[in-house]
């Protein structure tokens, strides 16, 4: 362990070292560069791009480029890199994540690498938080780059699909993560190649990289689809599993809300339906019912997840209490929920492409990011996504005092106590700022401050630009603040010279965060760029995270201090607070590293079926494309109805022959022989006139065939997708043997990927030997329940 | 000992084919309402109502059954559609409409019914509908040309609905007596099951109230041709309580 910890740091101060020595040289450059024209260093920039196109690596322009980059900043923007600003420029271009303290310039030190690795001419996407820091970043830095003659873009949701591929087209563009991942997405479902906006992914600089990529690991970017639920089946699933008995037919794992079923309610659903095998690949649908029905039944709750009204479902948000209105889950969970209120059933949106944020920045050759708090989950960075945290200097050192947390027994104690330090505060003019972890939290604190008429800024359901605004002023004398943690990420808050005097922004916790890093962003609003502040936590033990994550060590705790009042001094109660929030991280960080696993199963899919439907847009030979599909579709049924177990006449040849010509549209000509190869030898010439078919209809009609072989491809992994969210769900409650969940998962996952893929080829092949058009058949059949 | 007559029952597999106009989760629907049917023997073929799709025109999905060890197929298959006594509709399928029916295999097969194939109106039957093969042979209907579109309906329902007579003869059968304002118009099927033609002399009718003739009619000569049968139309002149119980009488 401690070797480990040597090695690290090793590595850290010889990295440090190195950039060092190339800021060194960056420097000797400014002189130079100063003499130039604005002409010569536009002159200079297409140099070094000719250079790249020549061959040349990226870090023999990287000083360069960086001298460059800091003169133009000085005459477009009057600000001048600082060394170490150089240094977290470096860092960024090596692929690490520059860990910069809040106000140390992180926006001027983007500017470096976008612009070195812009140099490429294959574009650069610089990722905020938010659209406004987008537009902000686009319009200020954008001017260094514009000034050295590049083109920089904004891509934002708004925007028409011409001037989105205006965005995508520029050297830089600025936007959120979540719009260049659905971008990615749609990219997918295109029918041309002219509606592509995306260029292949190379380079992408992503600001608050611990937000999109550890907080928001959980979230997947999810298209959709409405589509109608089958009632009929739905009915009858529910009629099933209604009467369900919990570790009978099903476990149900509270802590992580997930169903499973046990090998007693696999056996009814497949003696009901009257099928083999329930995890088959074939059965994926039904599959999908059951865990929907169930996850409906067992998982959530009437009046507590949701209530009932106006013949309609309506779902609780479980922070606020709040209804959610408008809001309803997807891939038929919320049809499910219906069924079992027996209310009128909607529509279901069904996931017609998903991504996580994660997977969807995997894609870039290169990544790097910036944040004030990466440290902390240095290790995270590492394993998961191969980047290490370059913890780079202060250009001035921090003076913020971080103060000892004041622990309390009751809630109402620690509410009490932050009022009156907010008083004291704001009785001198000291900006206060109190950080919630929830909007009721933030409701909470204002009323006792009302209660002490204490006027305050409340950041609650306001818009990102309002926010935005509030923030950058809660540095003024005698301001007092409310926001959440997350609310106006990216903003600094600005000191007035009388604020400053008083001691700089005082940061009051309210709660202990689900991970330190948490805490330091909050505690990162003080004290930027050598300013003065302080920051302390104001705890109870009634806080949510000793309730969740250290019951027992509460327990024990609270009966010891009995009902003291006043702040808890007692060294147990303390470290208790440090244990509840340790093992929050470590729960969290092993959901997420499951849930890296799992999506990684489904990201390996999604490649192959992207390369593949973008081979079927760009493609100018189809038939070659679809020739083999002829072969592996014939030689599937014959697989499945010919199999060595079955002596030769208990083949079942009819069979084969009904289902191949009705696949076909062709009589066809098979008599039984004595070995598989022998009847495989018959079905030859029918391989071959498959493949001439296919090839005919799609020499008349090409276009019509590729659309057609596009919807097909994309209904097929529509229902994949929803098929492997059903299998993700309970995945770790099922065990066979030692088999690992994510092995149980990639298994299963591969079976039911390569049914999708045969029942693509499948269906290819029987649209592409059908003249007429050939359409989806629609569900007529409805249920009847005796 | 004898072996359980269980141990031989079969629920012979479903089996689906790529033309039939259904989902994925159809399939389930399907598999599920099969495990609610009773096994069959060997060697059997049955009929079973799945589900009615619509009522006008009136469709439904079946359900075949073939525990036969080998695939057939049928022409002129008889299928009729009953509420409890009642027969619904009534339809002969031929080799085109009816596939290969696959050895040990269940099929579900989509049925519609053109307007002269069905007597009743489906949305106001309350007994539950079943399907069952018949074995008879369908002969000639010929109407006569007075008949009503609903009038034609009763008649195919009366045929249909009663065997057919003996092939050695010929025979009539009522099929309705409606009172009008000062008339009852009467229906007769005239049945020639026989391989010849017949012409009949004019036929001789009695309208019965209680044990009381009430009216007498004539109708004229009429030829039936072999294998067929005639609906005739007649009317009696008589007033009509709404209570008179009325029945009809041949006189030979």
């Amino acid at each position: 362990m401690f070797q480990r910890v040597k090695q690290l740091i090793d590595e850290q101060s010889r990295r440090m070292r190195r950039y060092e020595k190339t800021v060194l040289l960056i420097n000797s450059l400014e002189a130079e560069m100063e003499q130039k024209t604005d002409e010569e260093l536009r002159r200079l920039t297409q140099s070094l791009k000719d250079r790249l196109q020549a061959g040349e690596k990226i870090e023999a322009i990287t000083v360069t480029a960086f001298a460059l980059v800091r003169e133009a900043s000085k005459r477009t923007l009057g600000l001048r890199h600082y060394d170490v600003q150089l240094i977290g420029g470096l860092s960024l271009l090596s692929g690490h994540i520059a860990e910069m303290a809040t106000g140390e310039g992180k926006t001027l030190v983007a500017s470096l690498a976008s612009f070195t690795q812009a140099l490429h001419g294959q574009g650069v996407h610089v990722i905020t938080v938010n659209e406004y820091l987008a537009r902000r970043d686009a319009e200020q830095i954008g001017q260094i780059h514009r000034f050295l003659g590049l083109t920089v873009g904004i891509n934002s949701a708004d925007l028409s699909f011409e001037e989105k591929q205006h965005a995508y087209a520029s050297d830089i563009t600025y936007g959120v993560g979540t719009e260049f991942g659905f971008d990615y997405l749609r990219d997918h479902l295109i029918m041309r190649p002219d509606d592509r906006l995306q260029r292949p992914l190379r380079f992408a600089l992503i600001d608050e990289v611990d937000s999109v990529l550890i907080d928001e690991a959980k979230t997947p970017l999810i298209m959709a689809e409405r589509d109608t639920v089958h009632e009929g089946l739905q009915q009858l699933v529910r009629h099933v599993i209604q009467d369900f008995i919990e570790d009978a037919d099903y476990t149900f794992d509270e802590e992580v809300k997930a169903v499973a079923l046990t090998d007693q309610g696999i056996e009814t659903i497949e003696q009901v339906f009257g099928i083999d095998q329930l995890f088959a690949a074939e059965h994926a649908v039904l599959f999908h019912y059951v865990i929907q029905a169930l996850r409906a039944h067992v998982v959530l709750q009437r009046d507590v997840d949701y209530i009932v009204k106006d013949d309609k479902i309506a779902l609780v948000d479980l922070f606020t209490g709040r209804l959610m209105e408008g809001r309803s889950l997807s891939d038929g969970l919320h049809q499910a929920l219906e069924a079992k209120e027996q209310v009128s059933v909607t529509e279901e949106n069904r996931t017609t492409a998903q991504i996580t944020i994660q997977h969807y920045f995997r894609l870039y050759h290169h990544v790097s990011g910036m944040t004030g708090t990466a440290a902390t989950s240095r290790d995270e960075f590492l394993k998961t996504y191969r980047m290490d945290v370059v913890s780079i200097p202060p250009n001035r050192p921090k003076i913020r005092v971080d103060e000892p947390d004041v622990l309390f027994l009751t809630s109402s104690e620690k509410y009490t106590a932050i009022a009156r330090a907010t008083e004291t505060a704001y009785a001198t003019g000291q900006p206060v700022l109190i950080g919630t972890t929830s909007i009721e939290q933030s409701l909470k604190v204002a009323h006792v401050l009302d209660e002490r008429k204490i006027p305050y800024e409340i950041l609650n359901a306001k818009t990102v630009d309002q926010e935005i605004r509030i923030i950058e002023s809660a540095g003024r004398q005698g301001r007092v603040t409310i926001a959440t943690n997350m609310a106006g990420r990216g903003t600094d808050i600005l000191l007035d010279d009388t604020a400053k005097a008083q001691g700089g922004l005082f940061v009051i916790g309210t709660e202990r965060h689900e991970s330190v890093r948490i805490d330091n962003q909050l505690r990162g609003r003080a004290g930027r760029q050598g300013d003065p502040g302080r920051t302390r936590f104001y705890l109870s033990l009634e806080d949510d995270l000793p309730r969740r994550f250290a019951r027992d060590r509460l327990i024990r705790v609270k009966k010891k201090l009995g009902s003291v009042t006043g702040p808890i001094g007692a060294k147990e109660a303390q470290q208790l607070m440090a244990f509840a929030q340790e093992t929050c991280e470590s729960v969290n960080r092993s959901v997420r590293d499951d849930l890296v696993q799992l999506e990684e199963v489904i990201s390996e899919q999604r490649l192959a079926i992207y390369r593949l439907r973008n081979q079927i847009v760009d493609s100018t030979t189809l038939d070659q494309f679809v020739r083999p599909f002829a072969a592996r579709t014939v030689h599937s049924y014959l697989e499945h109805h010919l199999t060595d177990e079955l002596v030769p006449e208990e083949w079942p040849i009819d069979l084969l022959k009904t289902e191949l010509e009705q696949l076909l549209h062709q009589p066809i000509t098979l008599v039984l022989a004595d070995t598989i190869d022998g009847v495989k030898q018959q079905l030859e010439p029918l391989i071959d006139s498959v493949e001439q078919q296919m090839t005919v209809h799609l020499a008349e009609q090409e276009e019509a065939a590729r659309r057609f072989m596009l919807l097909v491809l994309d209904e097929q992994w529509t229902s994949h997708l929803t098929a492997m969210n059903s299998l993700k769900e309970g995945i770790h409650l099922r065990s066979y043997g030692q088999e690992q969940p994510v092995r149980i998962f990639e298994r299963e996952g591969m079976d039911y990927f390569r049914y999708a893929i045969l029942s693509f080829e499948k269906h290819v092949v029987s649209g592409l030997c059908r003249s007429e058009e050939t359409s989806t058949p629609g569900g007529l059949i409805h249920a009847t329940i005796d | 000992m004898q072996p359980s007559t269980d141990s031989l029952l079969i629920q012979p597999a479903l089996y689906f084919t790529e033309d039939m106009p259904i989902v994925k989760e159809d399939e389930y629907v399907f598999r599920y309402a099969l495990n609610q049917l009773p096994k069959l023997g060997p060697g059997q073929l049955a009929i079973h109502l799945f589900q009615v799709v619509q009522t006008e025109p009136f469709q439904l999905i079946a359900l075949f059954q073939n525990t036969l060890e080998q695939h057939f197929q049928l022409n002129d298959l008889v299928v009729l559609v009953l509420s409890g006594d009642q027969l619904v509709a009534r339809k002969t399928f031929t080799i085109e409409e009816v596939p290969v029916l696959l050895p040990m295999a269940t099929l579900p097969l989509w049925l519609e019914f053109s307007e002269d194939e069905q007597f009743v109106d489906i949305t106001t039957l309350a007994t539950p509908l079943e399907l069952v093969f018949s074995n008879e042979q369908l002969s000639d209907l010929v109407m006569d040309v007075t008949l009503t579109t609903s009038e034609q309906r009763l008649v195919r329902q009366v045929a249909f609905s009663h065997p057919a007579p003996p092939t050695d003869g010929w025979s009539l059968l009522p099929v309705s007596l409606f009172k009008r304002e000062q008339t009852v118009d009467a229906i007769v099927l005239v049945r020639n099951p026989s391989e010849q033609s017949i012409e009949l002399d004019p036929l001789d009718f009695e309208l019965i109230c209680g044990d009381q003739t009430v009216s007498t009619t004539q109708y004229e000569a009429v030829t039936v041709s072999a294998k067929s049968e005639r609906a005739i139309r007649f009317v009696f002149d008589y007033t009509a309580k709404v209570t008179d119980s009325l029945a009809l009488r041949y006189l030979p």
